[in-house]
């Protein structure tokens, strides 16, 4: 008798401590799930600003790679440090590179606690704009 | 078969079921809050990613964007459903507006909050002439 109680007791307790890890680790999953959108809201968010900063006279500096932009005559009367860093309601930003190619150029922008992440976007006559969302 | 014996296994499956019990319950929990937040996950998804595309493909909403202007072409295609609040603020040193979408994820959860900044440029909204 005891050992069946012993086994069925192993059993019961066994079964659901699997069941509640496996519990724990979807939640875990979706919560990471939020993480990760949250950040990608924040990159997309720095994205935007810097296209709506880059029309006008700085839409001249996309034709050219961010390291070459302090150069003086490349666009006269564009604003550099527009592009290379803004900040909206607690969302600070600061530009690693911009890489034309063409039509398009990789935007690659460092948050802080978010560390550097790179986005496509389109070069217009109008500025830089943000690729279809998909 | 001893009285003592029957007695012990008595209390150890009766012990072994009430933590089972306990911890079936902690499993009941912890699933309802995790569908809860998926199905928070995907709807602030939807919202923010309809309301990406939606106003890329509407011309009328020019380079200047007004959060009434959004609601009105907005509420028709994207309802706000029970559980679900999607809000406008204007952000004139970004340029934009901020999109915010708050999710129910449960009860005693907080709400699942996502925001977005969306400016007009950004959106290819803009002309050269207006840029």
């Amino acid at each position: 008798m005891l050992p069946l109680a012993l086994s069925g007791s192993a059993l019961l307790l066994l079964s659901s401590l699997s069941l509640q890890t496996l519990a724990m680790h979807q939640l875990q999953r979706s919560r990471h799930r939020l993480e990760r959108v949250s950040r990608a809201d924040a990159f997309l968010s720095a994205a935007m600003q810097f296209a709506q900063r880059s029309g006008a006279a700085q839409a001249c500096l996309l034709q050219w790679p961010s390291q070459q932009w302090d150069q003086p005559l490349l666009c006269p009367g564009a604003d550099p440090l527009l592009l290379q860093a803004g900040s909206a309601e607690g969302l600070q930003w600061s530009l690693e590179a911009w890489q034309p190619q063409g039509h398009r150029g990789q935007l690659t922008l460092r948050l802080p606690q978010r560390g550097v992440a790179t986005l496509p976007l389109a070069i217009t006559a109008a500025g830089a704009q943000l690729q279809e969302a998909v | 078969m001893t009285l003592s014996e029957v007695l012990v296994s008595a209390v150890i499956l009766a012990i072994s079921t009430q933590t089972s019990l306990h911890s079936w319950s902690r499993i009941t929990a912890t699933s309802q809050r995790q569908t809860a937040l998926q199905r928070a996950l995907l709807q602030a998804d939807q919202q923010l990613l309809a309301a990406r595309r939606l106003l890329r493909r509407s011309p009328a909403a020019g380079c200047a964007l007004s959060p009434e202007h959004l609601d009105q072409q907005l509420a028709p295609l994207l309802p706000q459903t029970p559980g679900l609040q999607r809000s406008w603020q204007q952000d004139p040193l970004a340029g934009g507006l901020w999109l915010r979408v708050a999710v129910e994820a449960g009860a005693d959860q907080p709400p699942l909050q996502r925001r977005l900044l969306l400016t007009a440029a950004g959106l290819g909204l803009c002309s050269p002439a207006q840029a």
